[in-house]
C-alpha cells in the first residue's frame, strides 16, 4: 500500500460517501447536505491539484464549527436525525483530510454507518436497492484500497467485493435466523418527532375543497379466519366529541366507561400499521384487547399506543362484530355528546327539533334523519365547495355536496340539536384483499368518518350517513365512489388489471419484507424454529446450531476457494509474446517451451522469410522491454509490439491458407 | 561464526519464537503450507469490527431486522475476507533467493522468485524488524509470478545469512494481515568495506604480459558472457539482436601493470583495516585493468587479472579468518 490514496479508490469512496448522504438528503437539514457536497467538491479539486486541502488548524476549526452547528440546530446529538446529521458533517470533515488509505477506510466506514442510520429509519423494500448499492460501493472502495489489482480496475473491485458478499450470504442468513433476539429494547428509541399524513385530532369538513386521494397504505391486516364483510369493516380511530359549529375536536377525556356485552364470537386479526407520527391504533368494532404493543383504551373506544408510531408497527387484536352496551350513559357522557354551541347553525337546529317532534322515539328520529340524507338530494364528491361559518346549515340547505366528513358532521349536529347523544368517529372503512398474500390493504383513501348515536336499550349504535348518500362508497371505497375520481380513474389508479396485479404483488412483497425480515423478532424466531421442528432448542441450542452451520459453511467455502487452482496472472508484455508464439504455431513454426526468444526468432525468420524483418524487430523490441530494464508497463512500447504482431500475422496469412489447403487434400 | 546483523527487536517475539521452533529450518524450493500461515485483523479490520458491533447493537436494540441483517452480512463478509486473505498466502511457492555480493556498509539486495495466488504488489517481504524494510516487486505488480526484492543492510564482512524474514499480505480487502516467517538457509557474501589511502604498491619486476590491445580509457576492450547481476545498460543489445548470446561490454583503461598486494606488508594496521585497504587496492586495480597478486597469510598467493580474479580475491578477503575457505 502506498501512502497516497490512489485515484480509483478515492473516486469510489467519494461516490460511496455521496450516496450515503443522498440516503439522508430529506432527513438532515439542507445545510448538512450542502456541506457534504462542498467537501466532496473540495476534495476532488484538491486531488486534481487545483486547490489545497485545508491545513490542520483550519481542519480542526471546520470540524468544531460543523459539530456545534449540528448541536445548535438539534439541541442534542442523540437521536437518529441528529446522529445522521452529525455523521454527514463528520464525513465531510474527514474528507478534508483524506490523504492516506487509513483515512479511506474511515470514509468507507462512515458511508456504511450512513446506510445503517438510513436503514434504522426507513426499511421499505423500495429503498433496499439504494442501501445495497451504497454498501457495495463502500465495500468495492475497501477492495480498491486493499489490493493492487482492484486499485487499477473498478470492475475488478466490484467483482471482488460482490463475490465475497455473495459467499457471505449463507452465513448471514444463518445468523439472521439463529442468533437469539432480545425480548425487548436495551434503551428507548428516541422519538423522531415527525408527523406524517394520517387522521388528525380534529375535523373541519367545510375547510376542505379537495380531498386528495392518497394511495399510500395506512395499514395491512391479516384475519385469522373468515374476514368480516366489507360493510362491517369500520376501523376506529380518533373519536370527536367537541363541536364548535364548524370544527369537531376530541374534547375532554374524563368520562366513565359504559359497561358492554360482547355478543358475537371473537374475531382475531393482525394489523401491520405504517408509521403515521401520532399514537392512534386502528381496530374493528367492538374492540376487546390488543397484544404485542403497549396501549391505552379510552371510554369512547379509542385506542392509543404508548409511543408515537414512527416506524412500522404491528399488533394482534381481538374484536367482536356484535356488542351492546348494558350500562347507562353517565351524566358527564351525556353532557359531552349533546353539547352544541349557542346560536350556531340555527336552520338545521330548527329542522332537527321539527323532525324530533314528529318522531315517536329517538330511534325513530334517527331513521327519519337517515331518510332525509337519502332523499334530500345530497351528492357525494371529493371536491366539495367550501362551507360557510355555519357549516351544517350551508351543507344542508345550500351546497348539498360533500364527502364522509360533511355528512357525519351534519348528522351528528342534527342528533345533538334534538338532544340525542352523538359522536363522530373517524378512521378507515373497507380494505381490499391482496390476492397475492391474502392480506387486506387499507389505504389513506379509505379514510372515513361516521357517527355513533346513543339509543336507550341499545347503547352506542353506528350510523353512516355517507352510506345512504352514496352506497358505493362503502362497497368500493372513496376513490371509486367519487364521480370526479371515476373520470380520472384511468390515469390515477389504472383500471388496467395487470397494473393492479403488479401493485398487489409489490405490496405483498413489501408486506412480507416488513413482516418477516424487518420485524423478525423473538416470537417469529420461535415460530420459525417450530416450523422446522426445533421448538425446544432454546438459546444455547440455537447458538450450537449456528456454530455447526457456520462450520459447514466454512468447509464449503474452503472447498469452493480451493477448487480453483491458483491462476498465474501474466503481465501485458508476456501476453503479447504468447500471442506471437501462437501466431508462429499456427503458421507451422515449431515452438518448444524451453526455447528462448533468440532461438525462436531464428527459427521463425528462417521459416517465415516474408516477415523476417518484422519478426526481427518484434523480437528485439520484446527483449528490450523484457530484459532491457525498461518499464514493463510501457504502454507505447506495448502498442508498437501489438502493431508489429498484427503486421507479422497479416504478412504470413497466405501461409495459413496454403496449409489448410494441404490439410484438406490430405 | 559471523553474527547476524541486528537492528531493532523482532516484533511479536513470543509467537515468532514458537513458530520458528515449530516449523524449523526451511529449504528452497519452499511451498508455504496453510498450517504455518497466521492471520490477524489490521487496524482497518478492527475499525470494521467496531462498525459491525455498532450496527449489531443498534439492530438488536431497535428490533430492526434490516440493520441486523446488515450487521450479519458484513460480519460474514469479513469472515469470507479472512479466508480469502489466508488462502492468498497459503500455497505460495518460493523458488529462489539470491543476492549478489556487496561491500560491507552497503545494502544487499535479495531477489526472491515467487509464485502464488496473490499479486506480487500485494505481497510483502520484510525482515520483521524495526525500522521495517519493505520489499518491492521487480516485475509488474499485478502478476502472481515473478520476483520480489528485499534490501538488507550489511555492516560487516563475511558470509552473512539472510535473517528470518516475514512474508505477508493483506489482500484483497486490507481487513486482515496474513503472514508467515521464513527461515531460509541463504547467505550473501559481503566483501570488506574498501577503505584506506596507502600508496598502491608496485610489484617488482616485469610487466604482466597481457596480450590485449589497449586504447583510451573509454574504449571497448572485450565482450564477455552475461552474468547474473550485470547492469542491463552494459548488455550488447545490438549483438544480441543479431543472434549472439547475451554479452556484456567491458572497458579497459590504462596500460596494465602488475601490482602486489600483501597482507603482511601492511604493518601498523589492524586486521580489518588491512582487509579494507587490500579491498580498496583490488577494486581500483581491477577498474584500471591492471593485474595483481594477492598474498594472504595461510593461503596460496592469487595472481591474475580481470573481474573474475577480482571477485575471487574479494571473496577471500571477505572470508578471511573464518573457517569457510574462499572460492
Amino acid at each position: 500500500m502506498s501512502n497516497a490514496l490512489a485515484r480509483l479508490p478515492m473516486l469510489m469512496l467519494l461516490a460511496a460517501y455521496a450516496a450515503g448522504c443522498v440516503l439522508h438528503v430529506d432527513r438532515v437539514p439542507g445545510w448538512c447536505t450542502t456541506v457534504a457536497a462542498a467537501a466532496v467538491l473540495w476534495h476532488w479539486l484538491a486531488f486534481r491539484g487545483r486547490v489545497a486541502l485545508p491545513n490542520k488548524v483550519l481542519r480542526v476549526g471546520i470540524a468544531m464549527l460543523l459539530m456545534s452547528a449540528v448541536l445548535v440546530s438539534f439541541r442534542t446529538i442523540g437521536g437518529l436525525a441528529a446522529g445522521s446529521a452529525l455523521l454527514v458533517v463528520m464525513g465531510a470533515a474527514k474528507l478534508l483530510e483524506t490523504r492516506t488509505p487509513r483515512d479511506g477506510v474511515v470514509l468507507a466506514t462512515v458511508s456504511l454507518v450512513l446506510v445503517l442510520a438510513a436503514a434504522l429509519d426507513r426499511q421499505g423494500l423500495a429503498l433496499l436497492p439504494l442501501y445495497f448499492a451504497t454498501g457495495w460501493l463502500a465495500l468495492a472502495g475497501i477492495a480498491a484500497l486493499g489490493n493492487v489489482r482492484a486499485a487499477h480496475s473498478a470492475r475488478r473491485a466490484f467483482l471482488q467485493s460482490g463475490r465475497t458478499a455473495l459467499y457471505a450470504i449463507p452465513l448471514a442468513a444463518l445468523c439472521f435466523v439463529l442468533v437469539p433476539r432480545l425480548p425487548g429494547a436495551l434503551w428507548a428509541m428516541p422519538g423522531a418527532g415527525r408527523s406524517e399524513t394520517g387522521l388528525s385530532d380534529e375535523m373541519s369538513p367545510g375547510s376542505i375543497s379537495e380531498l386528495s386521494i392518497s394511495d399510500d397504505i395506512a395499514f395491512r391486516v391479516r384475519f385469522d379466519g373468515p374476514p368480516p364483510p366489507p360493510a362491517q369493516r369500520y376501523w376506529r380511530g380518533p373519536v370527536l366529541h367537541d363541536f364548535d359549529g364548524y370544527t369537531w375536536r376530541r374534547g375532554q377525556r374524563f368520562v366513565p366507561l359504559v359497561d358492554q356485552e360482547l355478543v358475537s364470537p371473537p374475531l382475531l386479526y393482525h394489523v401491520m400499521l405504517e408509521p403515521h407520527g401520532s399514537r392512534y391504533l386502528f381496530v374493528l368494532d367492538t374492540f376487546e384487547k390488543l397484544d404485542g404493543i403497549a396501549y391505552n383504551q379510552f371510554f369512547d373506544g379509542e385506542v392509543q399506543s404508548w409511543r408515537r408510531i414512527t416506524g412500522p408497527t404491528s399488533y394482534d387484536a381481538i374484536s367482536h362484530l356484535e356488542a351492546r352496551n348494558t350500562g347507562e350513559l353517565s351524566a358527564t357522557g351525556r353532557r359531552l355528546d349533546t353539547k352544541l354551541p349557542e346560536g350556531r347553525n340555527p336552520r338545521s337546529a330548527a329542522l332537527a327539533r321539527n323532525m324530533r317532534s314528529e318522531s315517536d322515539s329517538n330511534a325513530d328520529y334517527v331513521r327519519r334523519v337517515m331518510q332525509y340524507f337519502q332523499d334530500g338530494g345530497f351528492e357525494y364528491t371529493l371536491t366539495p365547495p367550501l362551507l360557510d361559518y355555519d357549516s351544517v346549515d350551508d351543507l344542508l340547505f345550500n351546497t348539498r355536496l360533500g364527502f364522509c366528513g360533511h355528512f357525519a358532521s351534519a348528522f351528528a349536529a342534527l342528533m345533538r340539536a334534538a338532544g340525542v347523544p352523538a359522536r363522530v368517529v373517524t378512521g378507515y372503512q373497507g380494505g381490499i384483499r391482496n390476492p397475492i398474500d391474502g392480506r387486506y390493504t387499507v389505504r389513506q383513501s379509505d379514510a372515513h368518518a361516521w357517527v355513533e348515536v346513543w339509543l336507550e336499550g341499545q347503547g352506542w349504535t353506528r350510523f353512516d350517513p355517507t352510506g345512504v348518500v352514496s352506497p358505493e362508497r362503502l362497497q368500493r371505497g372513496a376513490s371509486d365512489a367519487s364521480a370526479a375520481a371515476l373520470a380520472n380513474a384511468g390515469t390515477l389508479l389504472g383500471e388496467a388489471s395487470w397494473l393492479r396485479g403488479l401493485r398487489d404483488a409489490w405490496e405483498a412483497a413489501g408486506g412480507w419484507w416488513q413482516e418477516q425480515i424487518v420485524d423478525f423478532n423473538r416470537a417469529k424466531q420461535v415460530d420459525l424454529l417450530k416450523l422446522m421442528g426445533l421448538e425446544r432448542i432454546g438459546d444455547v441450542g440455537m447458538v450450537l446450531l449456528l456454530a455447526a452451520g457456520g462450520a459447514l459453511w466454512a468447509l464449503l467455502l474452503l472447498a469452493l476457494l480451493s477448487r480453483r487452482a491458483p491462476r498465474v496472472r501474466r503481465d501485458a508484455l508476456t501476453r503479447v509474446w504468447e500471442r506471437f508464439l501462437a501466431v508462429l504455431r499456427r503458421r507451422g513454426v515449431e515452438v518448444m517451451d524451453h526455447d528462448g526468444p533468440v532461438a525462436i526468432r531464428q527459427r521463425a525468420q528462417r521459416q517465415l522469410p516474408e516477415a523476417a524483418g518484422d519478426i526481427d524487430l518484434f523480437a528485439a523490441d520484446y527483449m528490450r522491454l523484457r530484459f532491457g530494464g525498461g518499464d514493463p508497463d510501457d504502454m507505447q512500447g506495448l502498442a508498437k509490439l501489438k502493431a508489429r504482431l498484427a503486421e507479422i500475422s497479416r504478412a504470413t496469412r497466405s501461409r495459413r491458407r496454403r496449409q489448410t489447403a494441404t490439410a484438406d487434400r490430405e | 561464526m559471523m553474527r547476524i546483523f541486528r537492528s531493532g527487536k523482532p516484533r511479536q517475539p513470543v509467537l515468532r519464537g514458537w513458530a520458528l521452533r515449530r516449523q524449523g529450518q526451511d529449504a528452497l524450493p519452499l511451498t508455504l503450507k496453510a498450517r504455518r500461515v497466521y492471520i490477524l485483523p489490521t487496524p482497518a479490520g478492527w475499525t470494521f469490527a467496531l462498525l459491525i458491533g455498532v450496527i449489531f447493537i443498534a439492530g438488536m436494540n431497535y428490533g430492526n431486522g434490516l440493520a441486523l441483517l446488515f450487521a450479519f452480512w458484513l460480519a460474514a463478509f469479513a469472515c469470507v475476507a479472512m479466508v480469502q486473505t489466508q488462502r492468498g498466502l497459503a500455497g505460495t511457492a518460493l523458488a529462489m533467493a539470491s543476492s549478489q555480493p556487496v561491500f560491507a556498509g552497503e545494502t544487499a539486495t535479495w531477489r526472491f522468485d515467487i509464485r502464488g495466488r496473490t499479486a506480487l504488489g500485494d505481497l510483502r517481504l520484510d525482515l520483521d524488524r524495526d525500522p521495517p524494510s519493505p520489499s518491492t516487486a521487480t516485475d509488474s505488480p499485478v502478476t502472481t509470478e515473478g520476483s520480489l526484492q528485499l534490501r538488507q543492510p550489511v555492516p560487516r564482512r563475511g558470509r552473512i545469512r539472510l535473517p528470518v524474514m516475514r512474508i505477508s499480505s493483506s489482500a484483497p480487502f486490507g481487513l486482515f494481515r496474513t503472514w508467515t516467517w521464513v527461515n531460509l538457509d541463504a547467505s550473501v557474501l559481503v566483501y570488506p568495506k574498501p577503505a584506506g589511502d596507502l600508496h598502491v604498491p608496485e610489484a617488482p619486476g616485469h610487466d604482466t604480459g597481457s596480450t590485449r590491445i589497449e586504447h583510451g580509457m573509454d574504449e571497448l576492450a572485450w565482450l564477455r558472457d552475461f552474468r547474473e547481476g550485470d547492469s542491463p545498460r552494459q548488455i550488447a543489445w545490438k549483438a544480441y539482436a543479431r543472434g549472439a548470446p547475451l554479452l556484456v561490454r567491458e572497458y579497459r583503461g590504462a596500460a596494465a601493470r602488475r601490482r602486489e598486494f600483501d597482507f603482511d606488508a601492511l604493518t601498523g594496521l589492524d586486521t580489518e583495516q588491512r582487509l579494507s585497504q587490500l579491498t580498496r587496492w583490488i577494486v581500483d586495480a581491477a577498474a584500471r585493468g591492471e593485474s595483481w597478486v594477492l598474498r594472504l597469510p595461510g593461503s596460496e598467493p592469487l595472481e591474475g587479472i580481470g573481474n573474475e580474479h577480482r571477485d575471487d580475491c574479494l571473496a577471500r578477503l571477505a572470508l578471511y579468518g573464518s573457517k569457510e575457505p574462499g572460492r
